[in-house]
């Protein structure tokens, strides 16, 4: 939080907090005194600005709490459904932030590409993928709904067992709803290839009409950072 | 024939389906808010998503479609799926998330009993016997009987007929054995009945072939806006005819993608910002003109609607104004409640495309006099290559019926 912010909040003077000890009652309270009646804040308005300030507090950037921060002191000053408009530029940033989280994880879930693995220590799926934001732990999630009983590892970066074994990769996976890493070479399954891949290319390249090529669309869609992540990627250099 | 060479030829044979299906669910089931759609698994680089597994059940067709390279007359390899064989094809893509779904389609082989009766089996196959309960979109073949039509609701998310054409007689330009009113139009409202109680969850859809009979945009849309008020169709989608080598259409041009483009617009101001068939305007020949997109030649042809003032105008008038959608005409709306709007810039922030919008509107009573309208209308326009988009090639790979999902 910056200076200027933090002095004056509600926590100024205090070095530390213990999040257990904040009774939410008093902070709605404390700002009732300061904005008045402040309904809203059980209201469907308050959900949606809760979810967007999630998503944003993911956003990879430095002054993701500031804005988040300015954003809901306007919610406060000015009602909900003017940030919810995205009225002023803050929370239009703060809203852009949040799509985009969104948008990244969106991407992760249709593009990452599983194989599946069966041992006698059990069965499991396990893909490749680099975020930009703090989605990882939605990303597992998704994945471990979509495959229930299958366990889940995302591995970062390359995974050439030679490789991964020389940089000392991790994967990381969900413990009982946590996000936990492992080195790639502590797995328990041997990385797998995949013969799959000739049966999708075939089928991707089926699909394919030629009268309507559209690179520069399918690139928008389909942006270079994920190339590597779907066999596919080469076609569309 | 190899289950590669098959999946070659009988994906290949769906190629025209357009997938907006899945890749417009509100967020999939990621539980993530949507960013405008669903989840797409790849893109083809004629920039179209793929995010169902759409294929043919089997391209052998009794019957004689003029547009379709499955028509019985043509002499082509033929290849047929199996139900199991394409049920664990279809789970092992869906495994490795290559896609989201299963959408299938057939030929008509034998009768459209005998056809009917494999689709039906191989989404058995997927939810009984692999307990799969993702997205299916099964094809209803033209004249199937009321009992299998009966078992593909209960089984798909999805359905659909394709209508082709916009009524009977263009319908018979295009084959001489489909019949609108009974194997079309019937069918679709028996299943409009099947879906009450919860059935078919993504509802029925159809399809057009745009360009192939010699039909106007104004009939196609005159028919799109019955099948919606009518038999509550959830979606009508739009494909460019294009001409098949071996095919008694073969010598036809192409249709324009942008003629499709254009079709789709108006079919979003039907369905998201109320518009109504006589908002639509359409030029001599009954086609929407292609330099300029519908919505913005609706504000022009009602110049009389317009500057609205933003803090005052309902929700659907902001619908009607070019550059202002539903999400940003509900911001707007919202956000008037405790503050008035002052400059475009906050319009802006709250989505409006200020450049399309300013001429239309009036913020607290100022207007951009410097937004002259006709100097304003060369930005407007599309900056596509519309000779590009009307020259698509001859193809000698088709599909069934050039579907959409
Ligand atoms: S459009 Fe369908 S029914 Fe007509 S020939 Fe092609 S596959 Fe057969």
């Amino acid at each position: 939080m910056h200076k200027k912010e933090y002095s004056s909040s509600l926590f100024r003077g205090q070095k530390a907090l213990d999040c257990d000890s904040i009774s939410s009652d008093d902070v709605i309270n404390r700002y009732i005194q300061t904005y008045g009646p402040l309904d809203w804040l059980n209201s469907k308005k308050a959900g949606s600005l809760a979810e967007a300030v999630l998503y944003a507090s993911r956003y990879n950037a430095p002054d993701r709490y500031r804005l988040i921060s300015k954003v809901l002191l306007q919610a406060l000053e000015y009602g909900p459904d003017y940030v919810l408009g995205r009225v002023s530029k803050d929370a239009r940033n703060m809203f852009n932030r949040s799509r985009r989280v969104c948008m990244e994880a969106h991407r992760a879930n249709g593009f990452i590409r599983l194989t599946p693995v069966e041992n006698p220590k059990g069965s499991f799926m396990v893909g490749k993928a680099e975020f930009r934001h703090d989605i990882c732990d939605l990303v597992l999630r998704y994945f471990s709904r979509r495959h229930q009983g299958w366990k889940i590892y995302l591995i970062s970066g390359n995974t050439n067992t030679e490789q991964a074994a020389l940089t000392g990769q991790t994967a990381c996976y969900l413990e009982k709803n946590v996000v936990k890493t492992v080195p790639v070479s502590d797995l328990p399954f041997e990385l797998p290839g995949d013969d799959f891949e000739r049966l999708w290319e075939t089928y991707y390249e089926s699909q394919y009409i030629e009268g309507r090529k559209n690179l520069a669309l399918a690139r928008k869609h389909l942006p270079q950072k994920y190339w590597s992540w779907v066999p596919e990627g080469n076609k569309l250099k | 024939m190899d289950l590669l060479q098959k999946l070659s030829l009988l994906g290949a044979a769906a190629k025209y389906d357009v997938c907006a299906a899945s890749g417009c669910s509100s967020g999939g089931r990621s539980g993530l808010p949507s960013p405008g759609s669903g989840v797409c698994h790849s893109f083809l680089p004629d920039g179209r998503c793929i995010s169902l597994f759409k294929v043919l059940q089997t391209n052998s067709c009794q019957k004689d479609c003029f547009y379709c390279p499955n028509r019985i007359q043509r002499d082509i390899p033929r290849a047929s799926f199996t139900p199991d064989e394409l049920a664990v094809l279809f789970l092992e893509f869906y495994h490795r998330n290559y896609v989201e779904g299963l959408f299938l389609s057939s030929g008509i082989c034998k009768s459209p009993g005998h056809t009917m009766e494999q689709i039906i089996k191989t989404a058995e196959i997927l939810r009984y016997k692999y307990r799969f309960n993702g997205y299916i979109h099964l094809k209803v073949v033209p004249g199937a009987k009321p009992e299998y039509i009966e078992q593909a609701v209960r089984l798909a998310s999805r359905v659909s007929v394709n209508i082709e054409a916009p009524t009977a007689d263009y319908l018979q330009k295009l084959s001489r054995l489909k019949d609108f009113e009974d194997g079309i139009i019937n069918r679709m409202k028996w299943i409009k009945r099947l879906q009450s109680g919860g059935l078919l969850p993504a509802g029925q859809t159809t399809q057009f072939i745009v360009g192939a009979a010699g039909e106007s945009d104004a009939s196609i849309l005159k028919t799109t806006s019955g099948l919606y008020q009518g038999i509550g169709l959830k979606r009508v989608y739009f494909s460019a005819f294009q001409p098949v080598a071996g095919t008694p259409l073969e010598g036809m041009p192409p249709a324009a993608v942008l003629r499709e483009h254009r079709l789709y617009q108006c079919d979003f101001l039907f369905r998201l910002y109320g518009f109504k068939l006589s908002d639509i305007s359409f030029n001599s020949e009954g086609n929407l003109p292609e330099d300029i997109d519908p919505k913005l030649n609706y504000a022009l042809n009602n110049s009389h609607l317009f500057p609205l003032e933003v803090n005052r105008a309902s929700y659907r008038e902001l619908l009607k104004v070019p550059g202002i959608g539903p999400a940003s005409a509900r911001r707007i709306v919202n956000a008037r409640k405790k503050f008035k709007f002052n400059t475009l810039d906050e319009l802006k922030n709250t989505g409006v495309v200020v450049k399309r919008a300013a001429p239309f509107v009036q913020v607290n009573g100022r207007y951009r006099e410097s937004y002259k309208l006709v100097q304003q209308l060369e930005l407007w326009r599309d900056s596509v290559d519309h000779s590009a988009l009307r020259q698509p090639r001859v193809i000698s790979q088709g599909s069934h019926a050039l579907s959409l999902v």
